[in-house]
């Protein structure tokens, strides 16, 4: 049989990124979910809405990302809430936590990715280089 | 009690040390020789000078504060039947209503465009292509002091500059008429002609809805407007509203007084020119030039006129008003009066000319030089008296029934043709 609980006050809340957009549009709130142990069914119950994000930039090339500070620390250093990694991601990049170990792994293979395709345009380059080379020198003696 | 404590200090730290700040945004270097270190701020709400601006601007209930406007609000006009004693009351009300619309738009210095560093990750570098903006959207947190911190994509933390900051507290804090971005109407081709069609006060409104009054960009636009103001001599447009005041404090800072003192000149408001006089000595005291204690009007702007003999030409309508008394309307209508004498035009005033029998059919009526071409057939209209005494009738007049006389013209052609 199913515990009679208020979700608000069981256990331990968790905070997470709610999808709130629509086709083709992603939008997410930071909210608080109740208790992992309550099951699927009680997921839709939000505690409450602590902030939002925005992952696509806008005109400024910005994502903007706006946060209840005061809120968050209520639930986290008072409620002991568990954080999802996307959150623990936003909370290390704005200076409120350290910074997630997945956010440097993300920075490396974005600079080992950019650092692969500069190579590859510059063997490029260089290839061109060498067929024009070819073909003029091939073209001056006849 | 801890949170207010902190807070305390977080808005101490905000304010920037008046020792270091040389010389102020709203002083034109290439202007004037005042001293370095003036604080604006300060010298603005100080008590005499905003006496001297509050007596510069007029309350001009009926065509200023309280003229037609275009509001969301749908107001009816009020007609009551009062006596006299009730009448002043209502009157004196209203004033009172008017002193409350004409505060005075803060004159601020900018805040500063300079960014603080809080961190620096070289590891972090190019984790995302865009940059994140962190806003702190605590219920108690103020637009002034919110935190708004931006991770650059190479990994720098930094707080927001001014216009990042603001940009931020329109986008998650919404009013009407405040959209997040500036509105084309402060940027040029728009604000030529907002400014061209005498719009000046509905800008300045709206600019000061829209910004901070301490943001730098507010103060650039104003800046650009006053001068405008200034230098096209149209200071009925700002008389009256709540951006006098700064205005006038800003021509008197940079020592830019004469075309208004002119204006005031020219409408024989001898009160106020020794008001803007005794405000620009105020902001920029010269103990060269001090006035006495009893001094009256006449004396103290006369005293100016021969201190600043370089300003000869751009203040002739109060030389005018000094010497002989007359305004400058009165001038300018002597001078119109002298050229109908001179070169007289068809015998009469042409400001009102009138349409008769007499002149109808030729050149010297409506139509003019197309007389020749068409001929003048006059019909004769319902309330108007007889034939050709009753074509006899001011041009203005008759205006509104217009559209009908045209109808009933045409028709009555029709009939003759027939």
């Amino acid at each position: 049989m199913r515990k009679l609980v208020i979700p608000k006050y069981y256990g331990r809340p968790s905070i997470g990124l709610a999808l709130f957009g629509c086709t083709n549009r992603p939008f997410y709130h930071v909210c608080v979910f109740p208790d992992r142990a309550l099951g699927r069914r009680y997921e839709s119950n939000i505690l409450e809405q602590v902030g939002t994000f925005d992952p696509l930039p806008n005109q400024k090339n910005e994502k903007l990302v706006a946060l209840n500070f005061g809120r968050l620390k209520y639930w986290i250093g008072e409620r002991n809430a568990h954080i999802s990694v996307p959150v623990l991601e936003l909370l290390g990049l704005s200076g409120l936590f350290p910074i997630h170990p997945k956010s440097f792994i993300r920075a490396k293979d974005n600079r080992q990715l950019i650092a692969d395709q500069q190579l590859k345009i510059a063997a490029e380059a260089a290839e061109a280089e060498k067929i024009a080379e070819e073909q003029s020198s091939s073209s001056q003696p006849q | 009690m801890l949170k207010v404590k902190l807070r305390l200090c977080c808005a101490l730290a905000r304010i920037p040390p008046t020792d270091a700040r040389f010389s102020s945004q709203w002083i034109k270097v290439s202007t004037s020789t005042t001293p370095e270190n003036v604080n604006v701020e300060k010298l603005f709400v100080e008590k005499d000078v905003q006496k001297l601006l509050t007596d510069l601007t007029e309350i001009d209930l009926e065509n200023k504060v309280f003229r037609p406007r275009r509001t969301s609000i749908q107001q009816r006009s009020h007609f009551a039947l009062m006596t006299d004693e009730r009448l002043e009351k209502t009157r004196e009300r209203m004033r009172e209503e008017a002193r409350r619309f004409l505060q005075f738009v803060p004159v601020k210095e900018p805040r500063q465009e300079s960014v603080q560093v809080l961190a620096k990750d070289a590891e972090l570098q190019d984790f995302d292509t865009s940059k994140f903006v962190f806003t702190d959207i605590t219920f108690d947190a103020t637009d002034q002091d919110r935190t708004v911190v931006v991770r650059e994509p190479d990994g720098t933390l930094r707080t927001a500059n001014p216009e990042e900051h603001d940009r931020m507290n329109r986008t998650y804090y919404q009013k009407p008429n405040r959209p997040v971005n500036p509105p084309p109407l402060f940027s040029d081709p728009y604000l030529q002609n907002a400014l061209d069609k005498d719009e000046h006060e509905f800008v300045l409104d709206w600019a000061c809805w829209f910004y901070e009054p301490d943001d730098p960009s507010y103060i650039r636009l104003s800046q650009f407007i006053f001068d405008r103001i200034n230098e096209s001599s149209k200071f009925n447009v700002i008389t009256s509203t709540r951006h006098f005041g700064p205005f006038a404090f800003y021509l008197a800072l940079n020592d830019n007084i004469p075309r208004l003192l002119n204006y005031f000149g020219g409408l024989g408001r001898l009160a106020d020119c020794a008001n803007l006089v005794r405000l620009q000595k105020t902001v920029r005291p010269d103990w060269r030039v001090t006035i006495a204690q009893g001094d009256s009007d006449e004396k103290i702007v006369k005293d100016f006129v021969k201190q600043n003999a370089r300003f000869r030409d751009e203040i002739s309508d109060l030389n005018t008003f000094l010497n002989t008394g007359k305004l400058k309307l009165e001038v300018e209508q002597e001078h119109h009066a002298v050229r109908e004498r001179v070169a007289p035009r068809f015998g009469f005033d042409k400001r009102r000319t009138r349409i008769t029998s007499a002149n109808i059919r030729g050149a010297d009526g409506p139509l003019g030089e197309l007389s020749e071409m068409y001929s003048v057939k006059v019909v004769k209209s319902e309330g108007s008296g007889e034939g050709a005494e009753g074509a006899e009738k001011k041009g203005g007049e008759g205006r509104g029934k217009g559209r009908w006389n045209r109808r009933n013209q045409k028709k009555s052609d029709d009939d003759k043709k027939e």
